[in-house]
């Protein structure tokens, strides 16, 4: 019996093994193939016993196989072929083309005469494993990307609704202020006319309102050109500003036109007021250039409880009224809403 | 009371060590891309139940391992332990396969357990060869778990006296830890250092 048949007769039980299994001898001759060998890779044993393995396989001859095998031909220790670091061993092909990831331990075996040494070289299947970790993992990382991704998305979406309030902060703060002198304009005045009226009305308390309008304005658009005009304008809505408590809302009414809604004061005391503000635009030299004038204006004064209006519509044309006395009672002045029977009468039941 | 090995012994024995770790290495870098640096080991020898030995601080933790037993004139363990995350970054660092997960899956267990299986035959085949003595060996194999488990040192004999190699991997400038333990068993110890003695005197 020569040294195949023998190894033929040994390793028989081999071919039951659903593992690839086959045995080198140190000249590199194979000696067993065993079945499920034959069926990953299609070759007979009648076409591979008897011949060096790297006549079918050339790849092994590398020396990273070479070297680590050499060993086992002197009882060295087992040595092991990994599928990440090698993929495979024996390439065999699946339905498809794609070749099977092996796992193989190559151990050393006695040989045929006493003192030498085989090599039996036996081979694990680990595509499907392989796959379902790749699988495992490329969810992992789909699932990484998809939540990084959200959370961009999540950052973005935050960063525009903060830009988007911001936008709207000023919008909104646009929307209430005149654009030249920065005090509240007419439309929010009203608002806030209407809303302390409602206020004051239920809680008892006073509230008073000046209009003002500032004397001979045309005569100093006209005479030194509107952006001057503009400066007077922006300058008497400092002074005003500067004059009145912190609480009371300013606002351009109209053109040359102020008004003040003064919360929780009388008329008394919104006619204190309305003569500070009359003395300081009086007082304030307003430089145009290389000459400078003075301004005045005319006030009017009204309030809650001096007047009983009904509806903060009648109060403010209390205030008109009084302005209108104020400008025929020579200008530079302040008046308050007279208080005679008849002209409250003539003004608010009409 | 047990002998300890002399210092020609001890010569002898780091000479082994330092061959069959640069023929690891060699045949690390045969076969993978990357350039492996393995740094000259550094060899500590200690009784198991020592508490200020090396091994001490290492009980109760979690390890991986890649472990070959070995059995003939003399017989024991031969085991190369990582920290997990040692062993993740090894593997990953030599196929470029980020896991994702600071585990070890099944197929990088097995690529750690090639990488063990490396340089524990560099080490114990370089001590079969030049001994000149032929072991059976187990299948080399990959397990987790706690050193003493491992390493099988639950209820160890008093003076069972463990050789650790320390060596370093370092990959593309990442640098790996890793240990190899050889545990002999009863009286193999001697037996060794004695084979040892022989081939000293031999020379």
């Amino acid at each position: 019996m020569n040294e195949i048949e023998t190894a033929a007769a040994r390793f028989s039980l081999l071919d039951h093994a659903p593992i690839g299994q086959f045995v080198l001898r140190e000249d590199g001759v194979t000696l067993f193939w065993n079945r499920c060998l034959e069926a990953w890779t299609g070759i007979n044993r009648e076409d591979l016993l008897g011949v060096n393995l790297l006549e079918h396989f050339p790849h092994l001859g590398a020396n990273k196989y070479v070297q680590r095998i050499a060993d086992l031909f002197h009882g060295g220790p087992p040595t092991i072929f990994s599928s990440q670091l090698h993929r495979h061993i024996i390439p065999a092909p699946l339905p498809g083309g794609k070749l099977r990831a092996q796992y193989t331990v190559a151990t050393s075996i006695p040989g045929a005469v006493p003192g030498t040494w085989y090599a039996l070289f036996a081979i694990q299947d680990v595509t499907s494993l392989t796959e379902t970790i790749d699988n495992h993992r490329q969810a992992l990382q789909r699932a990484m990307t998809e939540m990084e991704e959200r959370r961009r998305a999540e950052a973005e979406l935050v960063a525009t609704t903060e830009e988007l309030k911001r936008l709207n902060r000023i919008f909104k703060e646009r929307s209430i202020r005149d654009g030249l002198t920065g005090l509240f304009n007419h439309h929010y005045f009203y608002k806030v006319l209407n809303r302390d009226f409602l206020l004051a009305a239920r809680s008892g308390c006073d509230l008073a309102c000046i209009l003002l309008d500032l004397d001979y304005f045309k005569g100093i658009n006209d005479s030194y050109g509107h952006p001057c005009g503009d400066q007077v304008l922006k300058k008497v809505a400092q002074v005003i500003r500067r004059t009145v408590r912190q609480t009371d809302i300013v606002a351009r009414y109209g053109g040359e036109e102020f008004a003040v809604l003064l919360p929780a004061t009388d008329l008394a005391g919104a006619e204190v007021t309305a003569e500070h503000i009359r003395a300081a635009i009086a007082r304030q030299n307003f430089h145009l250039g290389e000459s400078s004038l003075n301004v005045t204006a005319s006030l009017g004064v009204a309030s809650l409880c001096a007047h009983r209006p009904r509806t903060p519509q009648e109060l403010l044309a209390a205030a008109d009224q009084a302005l209108y006395q104020a400008k025929d009672g020579g200008r530079n002045c302040s008046r308050a809403f007279a208080s005679d029977a008849s002209a409250a009468t003539s003004l608010f039941n009409h | 009371m047990k002998t300890l090995p002399n210092a020609y012994q001890l010569d002898v024995f780091k000479e082994i060590v330092n061959t069959g770790v640069g023929k690891a290495a060699a045949a690390l870098n045969a076969m993978l891309e990357s350039h492996i640096d393995l740094a000259v080991p550094s060899i500590i020898l200690f009784q198991i139940d020592d508490p200020k030995s090396d091994l001490a601080h290492l009980l109760g933790t979690e390890m991986s391992c890649v472990q070959l037993d070995f059995r003939g004139s003399f017989g024991g363990t031969a085991a190369l332990v990582f920290p997990p995350k040692s062993a993740v970054k090894l593997v990953a660092s030599l196929t470029g396969e980020d896991p994702g997960t600071p585990y070890l899956n099944a197929v990088m267990a097995g690529t750690l357990n090639e990488v063990g299986n490396i340089l524990i035959n560099g080490v114990i085949g370089t001590i079969g060869n030049i001994l000149k003595r032929s072991f059976d060996f187990s299948l080399p194999n990959y397990l987790e778990g706690r050193l003493e488990e491992l390493l099988k040192l639950e209820h160890p004999s008093a003076d069972l006296t463990v050789l650790l190699i320390r060596t370093q991997f370092k990959i593309q400038d990442r640098q790996v830890e890793g240990s190899i333990f050889l545990i002999f068993e009863m009286g193999s110890f001697e037996a060794f250092f004695t084979a040892l003695e022989n081939l000293t005197t031999l020379h």
